[in-house]
């Protein structure tokens, strides 16, 4: 049966029986492998840590709530599953629903596969598709044992989940506009493509102690493919070499956001085409061999290159390039690039002067790219949230068949674009995508907001980065309409918490949830994050300059926005207005606005957006236990909030040795906060603090973060232990582990007050 | 014999809002967390999802083990949804009229939620069925002609009087979708009562 046959269907039947003509034989296999594993892990014959990896390595995550417990706003309920206690990985119940993440190679979907995907999110999540900041796909609420069934159908169009989480490789991003790119050095798409087959479960990928992000950039002006955060990126290049050119990447290694963002480091300036998939595998090697495996917190590539240095680390994947046994992979690829271009559906005809539409050229103007190709435009669906429905998908596909066929991409902006438009034919496409809901303006303007799932559905969030996306979404369209450039092409990007999945760091204005304790309630709250860049494959990392509650979050930005378009001179950046100003001077002119009003005089505030529930009430019920140490230490916490933001602004001013110094400080500050509690008396004299800190805090376990462990007592200890950081880059990690130190210190804090006195370690020693 | 659709379980069947310009479906998302607070249905209810932001489809999804409640916005219509998820027992008459009772239970608490102020009402005379399984039910006349043999049943239960018509959704790459519209107008709480479970008998002395 030919594979583009209609698969049987009826009583009885299963999608693996159905589809067995169309799944490659190797993926198959795996599939299969994985629908055994599970049957194994449901008899109890397999051990959890080890199913959690394996189910992770098929994009099977976890969601919120899936322990089994979930605060309701008033308490905290547990839900009882039918299965009872059987788990799919620690701590995590078998029947509790998580979340299916869907790699697509640098975005790249065709009509077939668009379908697929819809069907599945109408069969098996909640309706919706979820475009990620990796060009990847996520279902949510999607049950354990449905995800064989969704492998096949998936499989049965050409997409594996394999590697989609977990300590792999995953999903290879580059340029959704590459091929048609006006700017762009050459197409980058068949290099993405045969990078993500080559390196997907190549046994020199399977032993990371975390995982691999490779991204690939067609110029190294846009911020499109984002290589400067990647822990392999290759931007291409070309150059002349005995009268021909030749094509190549200048190759980067050891950036990445997560917790502390690192800035790739230039691996080699020009690496041949052929070199590539040969280096790559000499880079997977050195990281295997040599990357962090014990410490989660400090197992990412980016760690081992800032150790190594990037001379020694370039020294080890030469010689490890060298000890490779040729393989026909590295190149069998490139026969077929030239000819690997897209070829247009429709006949290239100019925009003429026909009737437009109502909205058409607000959304032209946002929404419409100018191809390389004359008389062809790429045109982008705004994705709120980068959420759109199973039948918008399934609508989409047919549109992308009419207009373009097979040339739709994922954005890491989490928008979908359609390339090879006529541009004869947009103002239809625009009607016919308005009918679908699908025709918003305002692509990559401030209005469209990037968010990654925070509260919502993510087990680490820590507030409602989706909540607030929403809200400051609706406020920022009137921004646009009114026709602002400068601020119409700000980026704002939301995370729910430190990790950065939303890209904050890259942002112009970036938000990170965090949380503060006021009074006997926790309040969720925003760092708003400034000085990041965008442009330039991520060319800079902002840096927190303070927390705000997440309510007030709309007049911050509404301020920082303001004094923008008021004090901006010339044509001058938003990331420069920020360097000239000064992050001293722009934070004051919301420090009024950190203030949180009492629950008994706006409670709305002590409920994240989007969701009524009174914010994490479990901290309520506080003894009268903590609150006068508490109280103390907030007094010392507040000093150490002081000097990082201190620290901040000497780094800005290049001052790297006062600001590490700060920086330092600032967390001795804070652990003595918490040392304080117990032991009233400590010194301050750092080997005291640390040494007490190490003892109560950190051994205890009492510090821990339920998801990073003692990650960010790591933070303190090896500055403790290691000579001032005295380079910019090493200062600058300093300052930004300080700061997640800081929050893990309120959280800590948080966490003891709301402990029965007799829980909180005895009596305070004076 | 075995009837194309004595295997389907993922059913979901949607009531329509009467008036959808009185409300606005983020109104929704509080009561469902109340709902959860409270343990209201008689479901393992885990959380709500808020699609407010979209236009279309899902709005708002009370995500529970059994099945999800969804205030749903499909084909721009307004309307309650339930989408069973896990299997219920018997045949798949008697599986679609524990899910008609099931909606239409939710249908009528929303309705008389304090917090909509009355303003969410919906028609107890209009019925969306959709097979949520492309495998075992897949768009075809004859997966719908079964489908509305099964259905038979819950519509005698609701409409006595016969007076309704069903019809059948073809349109490509859908769901196998069924749509049912009785004659004149009828209160949800009507349907609620001629679907409740027949009281058994007192036991004799
Ligand atoms: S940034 Fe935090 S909340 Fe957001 S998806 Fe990543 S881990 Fe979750």
């Amino acid at each position: 049966m030919a594979a583009s046959e209609p698969a049987p269907r009826g009583p009885g039947m299963t999608w693996k029986r159905a589809l067995a003509h169309a799944v490659p034989r190797e993926l198959a296999a795996e599939i299969e492998t994985f629908e055994n594993q599970i049957a194994l892990k449901k008899q109890g014959k397999l051990d959890d840590k080890l199913f959690a990896e394996t189910r992770l390595r098929r994009g099977v995550y976890g969601q919120r709530y899936d322990n089994g417990r979930r605060n309701d706003g008033v308490a905290e309920q547990s839900l009882p599953y039918p299965s009872g206690d059987l788990t799919k990985g620690p701590e995590t119940l078998w029947d509790a629903p998580g979340m299916q993440r869907i790699k697509i190679p640098f975005g790249g979907l065709t009509a077939a596969q668009m379908r697929v995907l819809a069907d599945l999110a109408e069969e098996y999540s909640d309706g919706v598709c979820h475009v990620t900041t990796r060009q990847d796909i996520q279902l949510h609420y999607v049950h354990l044992e449905d995800t064989p069934a969704l492998a096949w159908r998936l499989a049965a169009v050409g997409i594996t989940t394999r590697e989609a989480c977990g300590n792999s490789v995953r999903n290879v991003t580059a340029c959704p506009l590459a091929g048609v790119c006006p700017d762009e050095t050459f197409d980058v798409t068949p290099y993405a493509r045969a990078t993500s087959r080559f390196l997907m479960g190549h046994p020199d990928t399977q032993e990371f102690g975390r995982k691999f992000k490779v991204a690939f950039s067609g110029c190294g002006g846009h911020a499109c493919g984002l290589v400067s955060m990647h822990d392999l990126g290759a931007i291409a290049t070309t150059k002349q070499v005995d009268g021909v050119t030749r094509r190549g990447f200048e190759t980067y290694v050891g950036g990445g956001l997560g917790t502390v963002p690192y800035a790739a480091q230039v691996l080699d300036e020009f690496v041949p085409e052929e070199e590539f998939l040969p280096l790559a595998q000499a880079i997977s090697r050195v990281f295997a061999r040599l990357g962090e495996k014990k410490q989660r917190s400090r197992a990412r590539i980016k760690f081992l290159v800032a150790q190594l240095g990037i001379e020694e680390f370039s020294r080890l994947v030469r010689e490890e390039r060298a000890r490779l046994t040729p393989d026909e992979r590295w190149t069998a690829h490139l026969a077929g690039v030239p000819a690997e271009t897209e070829r247009p559906l429709a006949v290239a005809r100019p925009l003429n002067g026909g009737p437009r539409p109502e909205g058409f050229d607000r959304w032209h103007r946002t929404n419409v790219t100018a191809q390389r190709q004359p008389g062809y435009a790429v045109a982008t669906i705004t994705l709120p949230l980068g959420d759109l429905t199973a039948r918008q998908m399934r609508k989409l596909a047919d549109l992308a068949e009419t207009y373009v066929k097979d040339t739709v991409r994922l954005t890491v902006e989490q928008n979908i674009v359609l390339r090879w438009v006529a541009d004869a034919d947009l103002p239809a496409l625009y009607s016919a995508l308005a009918d679908i809901g699908l025709a918003e303006p305002d692509a990559s303007t401030i209005a469209d907001i990037t968010a990654c799932p925070g509260t919502d559905t993510c087990k680490l969030g820590i507030a409602s980065s989706r909540g607030l996306a929403a809200e400051l979404r609706a406020r920022l369209a009137r921004v646009v309409q009114d026709g602002n450039e400068a601020v119409e092409r700000l980026h704002i990007k939301i995370s729910g918490c430190f990790n950065s999945c939303a890209q904050h760091h890259i942002a112009d204005i970036g938000f990170y949830g965090v949380s503060r304790k006021v009074g006997r309630y926790t309040v969720p709250h925003f760092q708003v994050v400034l000085g990041g860049q965008w442009d330039q494959n991520a060319g800079a990392y902002g840096l927190a300059v303070g927390a705000v509650p997440s309510k007030r979050v709309p007049e911050v930005l509404e301020r920082i926005v303001g004094r923008y378009v008021q004090e901006r001179t010339g044509d001058e950046s938003f990331r420069k207005f920020v360097e000239r100003i000064g992050k001293r001077v722009l934070k004051e002119s919301f420090a009024d606005l950190a203030t949180v009003p009492t629950f008994e005089e706006d409670p709305s505030f002590y409920s994240d957006w989007g969701d009524p529930r009174v914010y994490t009430i479990a901290d309520m019920g506080v003894g009268e236990c903590a609150g006068e140490v508490v109280e103390v230490g907030a007094f010392d916490l507040a000093a150490a909030e002081a000097q990082v933001f201190e620290a901040q602004i000497q780094l800005e001013e290049g001052d790297s040795v006062r600001a590490d110094a700060l920086a330092y400080r600032a967390m001795l500050l804070a652990a003595r906060s918490l040392v304080k509690q117990e032991l009233m008396s400590v010194s301050e004299e750092p080997n005291d603090v640390v040494r007490e800190f190490r003892a109560r805090f950190h051994d205890t376990g009492l510090f821990h973060d339920r998801f990073a462990g003692g990650k960010f007592a790591e933070y303190l200890f090896h500055r403790h232990d290691h000579p001032p950081a005295v380079t910019p880059d090493a200062a600058r990690r300093v300052v930004e582990e300080a700061q997640l130190f800081l929050e893990a210190t309120h959280a800590c804090a948080a966490r003891l007050a709301a402990r029965p006195v007799s829980a909180v370690g005895g009596a305070v020693s004076l | 014999m075995v009837a194309a659709t004595d295997d389907l379980q993922r059913v979901g069947l949607k009531l329509f809002v009467a008036d959808p310009a009185r409300i606005d479906a983020r109104e929704v998302v509080p009561v469902f967390h109340r709902w959860i607070q409270t343990r209201a249905l008689d479901h393992l209810l885990i959380d709500v999802a808020d699609y407010g932001h979209l236009d279309e489809g899902p709005r708002v999804v009370l995500v529970a083990h059994e099945g999800n409640f969804v205030l749903d916005n499909g084909d721009r219509r307004l309307g309650l949804a339930y989408y069973r998820k896990q299997p219920l027992e018997r045949t798949l008459a008697d599986r679609l009229l524990a899910i008609g009772r099931i909606v239409v239970q939710a249908g009528v608490r929303l309705e008389q939620e304090p917090a909509l102020g009355g303003r969410l009402r919906f028609l107890g005379e209009e019925l969306q069925v959709v097979a949520n399984d492309r495998l075992t039910a897949p768009a075809t006349q004859a997966v719908l002609g079964s489908m509305e043999a099964a259905l038979a049943p819950l519509l005698g239960r609701m409409y006595p009087e016969g007076a309704y018509t069903v019809g059948r959704g073809t349109e490509p790459g859908e769901r196998a979708t069924l749509t049912v519209r009785a004659t004149g107008s009828l209160p949800l709480a009507t349907l609620a009562e001629r679907l409740a479970p027949a009281e058994r008998p007192p036991r004799q002395a």
